[in-house]
């Protein structure tokens, strides 16, 4: 457990034992776990209504609550099941930038996601991506695999271009039964990322996008002229930084931020932008909590 | 305010060169960061939107222009010709020149109104004010040192008198610079009709400065130039050759007169273009002695530079004594000059009349040693003088003839290329001696002069080339009695008044006197010296020297003779430096200079840039 002491700190893992995934839809699993499931054949129970979304199963909309409301409301009959929790990392040479590097971040919540995940009886599956699929972390359960989960995780590394699409193309033949799909990634691919998971909503997916970036990548502190250098492209581009260059700089973060979270919004993705200076703790136990990641 | 270097304002070109560095930025630091697509996205937006905002913005983009501009207009070095109250020091420095002669309209001369001008300000001095009146032609003298005293003051100013004497203001300037430096302001007053060159940059010194031109006329011709020289046609005949200025606006005809010892000789009318010159040539026969002068006879302003004078050869006999074995071409080679009177001597009998050539101008030695020499002047035909210094290093076959020195007395007028020698004395020579005609390996002749002893060397024997049957050789010995006497074959002018007279004395001391033109004779002083300086040359004219023992006078010239004198217009103004001094009384001006602050502004400039830099780096 020494890897996983490193990526999650003791204290944390003993708060995390409380926390579990949350998800806004019920997935049928292979096994008995803790996670209801709308498995048929089980102790149906009527558990919550949701709102309708594209791809659900028409029958298990409530005709008589859109009748009064005219809107479509899914009845949930719950089992307790377990699931599938799919983290896919961005493992490409930009994650290893940033100050604190994004990375390391990336993979401390990956290992955070997958510890709650296993505590859970939930099944975990990593699939690392850059240029190329790397080799994933195949479905592991059970709380005793996390030290595996970890010690896959501290062997990553930062290199290669981005290739979203083909990765996750990859990633989704690769993909079995539904779940929860976690998407740990700076979405610094000019190509898209976010674009890339939408077959996933047909595979009834939840998907949750976190979008990391560095401190410096967000407001860039440094003065002068510089040529910038992309790592994983190569390209250039000349800066002579000035305070209104930083504020257009910022802006178009902002920006980027705000068309990441949009194609999120439109695909039914939960959107949270992360930044690497930001405690993991904090992230944990409260930000993903409050957005609904966490329970 | 003007520029004294405008051309300067031309690296304000750089300028643009700057502002387009800062766009194109060749010089980068490179930076890798994870991603330049949004750093391409804004830069491109920021580009849009404002092309010109890293113009606008850049402080170091500014710092560098303002330094490139305030280092421009230092080199263009601005100034400003500024006026102040005037001071309670008053320096006045009086022009006395012979130009100021001149007479204006009323008969009155420039140097009269002047005076008259430098008296209203000695008596219009104010309580604690003091005047300083410095006299200058082509010296000055401190006329007044600087007083309060009005009485002493036009006294001083009374002193002053007419010269003849040409213009330098420099000497005068720097007086009263001196002066000027001891206050924190004076006013320096300049009287002059202009007739120098400019003056020094004003330095080191805070005064106003103020030219007051005097006169108008510009009514004058004058001998700006005499000279004789011998006719190419006949050295029977001398050529008298004068130039006549004038500044008249338009052509003048006149009459200019010859005169010899007194006598009009000749007469030309010349016709001299408006501001031109033209020459004159008066033919004389080489036989006329004693001083002429040139005279202008048309009535001007100034009448100083109308006449020159001149003095020619004297008419004494020449002895020449020739010491040697009987040679008819030697013989007749040095009698050609009528003035000569030879006499030979065989060497045998040389001891016997050592002692009694003193009164000879010129001894020839032809292959003689005659031992230790007296005062005098000496010609050695193929053999060396008894003198430290002199000594045979061997023999020379067929020494070439390698080149002559055109202006020396020996050997001008004369083309050695026909001549050839069959053997010469390798010649090592003391370095009082000149080689004036050089072979291959060293001198062939040579001349000096030490202690009184003047000595000519030819390196080989008459008998030992085809030189008597060229033209060289009478040619040379007859400039070999001319350097014997130190007559100048071409005679220039002479001195202009004020510049020291040369009177070579005679062998045997005697005394003597010295008679200025229209003067009673004044003695001159008796002694070893072999020349006498007489300073006393300010009326122009010819000067008589007469020695106890000889019966002949020796005449010496002192003639203007000067351009800048001749030239009596008044300039609008003079140049102080690099700036102009318009003439007009009671103008101040006092030029100011910013170069240097805006210099130090610069560097001040220059290092808060490399602050902005360094703090930007940080």
């Amino acid at each position: 457990m020494s890897a996983a002491r490193l990526l999650v700190p003791p204290d944390l893992m003993r708060k995390l034992d409380e926390l579990e995934i949350r998800t806004r839809r019920s997935f049928a699993g292979r096994i008995r776990g803790e996670q209801r499931s709308v498995k048929k054949g089980h102790s149906l129970e009527f558990a919550d209504y949701r709102s309708y979304i594209q791809g659900d199963d028409l029958r298990f909309i409530d005709w008589k609550i859109f009748a009064r409301l005219d809107r479509l409301f899914l009845k949930l009959f719950m089992e307790e099941e377990d699931l599938f929790v799919y983290i896919l990392l961005d493992t490409s040479h930009s994650m290893g930038m940033g100050e604190p590097a994004k990375l390391p971040y990336a993979k401390q919540l990956a290992a955070a996601l997958s510890y709650i995940a296993l505590s859970g009886t939930h099944r975990v599956a990593i699939q690392p991506y850059a240029a190329d699929v790397l080799a994933p972390l195949p479905p592991t359960r059970g709380k005793g695999q996390f030290a595996g989960v970890s010690a896959f995780l501290e062997r990553l590394e930062a290199e290669g271009q981005t290739d979203s699409r083909t990765g996750i193309a990859h990633f989704r033949r690769r993909l079995r039964g539904s779940g929860v799909v976690f998407l740990i990634s700076d979405l610094l691919d000019r190509n898209g990322t976010v674009e890339a998971l939408k077959p996933l909503l047909a595979g009834r997916y939840e998907v949750c996008v976190f979008h990391l970036l560095a401190p410096d990548e967000e407001e860039p502190q440094w003065e002068g002229d510089w040529r910038l250098v992309d790592v994983e492209d190569g390209g250039t581009v000349g800066v002579s930084m000035s305070a209104r260059l930083r504020e257009a700089y910022g802006k178009a973060v902002r920006q980027f931020r705000g068309e990441q979270r949009d194609v999120c919004g439109r695909y039914g993705f939960n959107y949270l932008p992360i930044r690497s200076d930001l405690p993991l703790e904090s992230l944990v136990l409260h930000s993903l909590r409050a957005r609904g990641v966490l329970k | 305010m003007s520029f004294l270097a405008p051309a300067a304002l031309g690296f304000l070109a750089l300028i643009p060169g700057i502002v387009l560095l800062y766009f194109l930025r060749l010089k980068r630091d490179v930076r890798v960061v994870s991603s330049t697509y949004l750093w391409k996205k804004t830069v491109d937006e920021f580009r849009v939107n404002r092309p010109f905002q890293k113009f606008q913005n850049h402080l170091l983009l500014w710092l560098q222009l303002l330094a490139i501009a305030l280092l421009s207009l230092a080199a263009a070095r601005p100034y400003a010709d500024t006026r102040r109250d005037a001071s309670s020091v008053h320096i006045v420095l009086l022009d006395h020149s012979a130009s100021m002669n001149t007479r204006e309209e009323g008969g009155r001369t420039r140097l009269e109104l002047a005076k008259e001008f430098a008296r209203e300000m000695a008596r219009g001095l104010r309580s604690g004010d003091r005047l300083m009146l410095v006299g200058f032609s082509d010296r000055a003298h401190v006329a007044a040192p600087l007083t309060a005293d009005r009485d002493a003051l036009l006294r001083a100013v009374d002193d002053i008198g007419p010269t003849h004497r040409p213009t330098r203001a420099d000497e005068a300037w720097l007086t009263a610079l001196s002066v000027a430096r001891q206050y924190d302001l004076s006013d320096v007053y300049l009287l002059s009709d202009g007739g120098f060159r400019a003056l020094p940059q004003l330095t080191e010194a805070n005064a106003n400065v103020h030219f007051v031109p005097f006169g108008k006329s510009a009514d004058n011709l004058g001998v700006v130039h005499l000279e004789t020289r011998a006719s190419e046609e006949s050295r029977k005949r001398v050529e008298v050759f004068a130039r006549i200025a004038s500044v008249r606006p338009v052509e003048t005809e006149t009459l200019v007169e010859l005169h010899r010892n007194g006598a009009l000789v000749d007469a030309q009318r010349v016709r001299v273009p408006g501001a031109g010159e033209r020459g004159v040539v008066f033919q004389r026969p080489s036989s006329d002695r004693g001083a002429i002068e040139v005279r202008i006879v048309e009535p001007d302003a100034l009448a100083v530079d109308n006449r020159a004078w001149m003095a020619l050869g004297s008419q004494d006999m020449v002895r020449v004594v020739l010491v040697g074995e009987e040679d008819v071409f030697l013989k007749q080679a040095i009698a050609m000059d009528p003035r000569v009177e030879l006499t030979v001597i065989p060497p045998a009998d040389y001891a016997a009349v050592k002692g009694k050539l003193a009164d000879a101008e010129l001894v020839v030695f032809d292959g003689v040693d005659p031992g230790p020499l007296a005062r005098g002047s000496y010609l050695f035909l193929g053999r060396l003088p008894a003198i430290e210094g002199f000594a045979a290093r061997g023999e020379i076959e067929q020494p070439a003839l390698v080149k002559w020195e055109a202006d020396h007395p020996l050997t001008q007028y004369i083309n050695f290329s026909t001549l050839h020698v069959a053997k010469a004395v390798d010649l090592a020579q003391p370095p009082w001696m000149r080689t004036v005609l050089a072979g291959e390996k060293g001198a062939i002749i040579a001349a000096g002069e030490r202690g009184g002893v003047r000595v000519a060397v030819v390196a080989f024997r008459v008998g030992d080339s085809d030189w008597p049957l060229r033209v060289s050789f009478p040619l040379f010995f007859a400039n070999a009695v001319r350097w014997a006497k130190e007559e100048e074959l071409t005679a220039h002018g002479a001195v202009r008044p004020g510049e020291p007279l040369v009177v070579r004395t005679p062998r045997d001391p005697q005394s003597g006197t010295i008679a200025p033109p229209d003067g009673a004779p004044a003695a001159l002083p008796a002694g070893d010296a072999d020349r006498v300086i007489v300073s006393d040359t300010d009326r122009p004219g010819v000067y008589r020297v007469k020695w106890e023992k000889r019966p002949a006078e020796a005449l010496y010239a002192v003639s203007l003779t000067d351009p800048g004198e001749t030239d009596v217009r008044v300039p609008e103004k003079i140049a102080m430096g690099e700036t102009d001094l318009k003439g007009r009384a009671g103008s101040a001006l006092v030029r100011r200079e910013f170069w240097p602050w805006l210099l130090m502004g610069a560097i001040a400039v220059l290092f808060a840039e490399w602050l902005v830099y360094q703090y930007y780096r940080a």
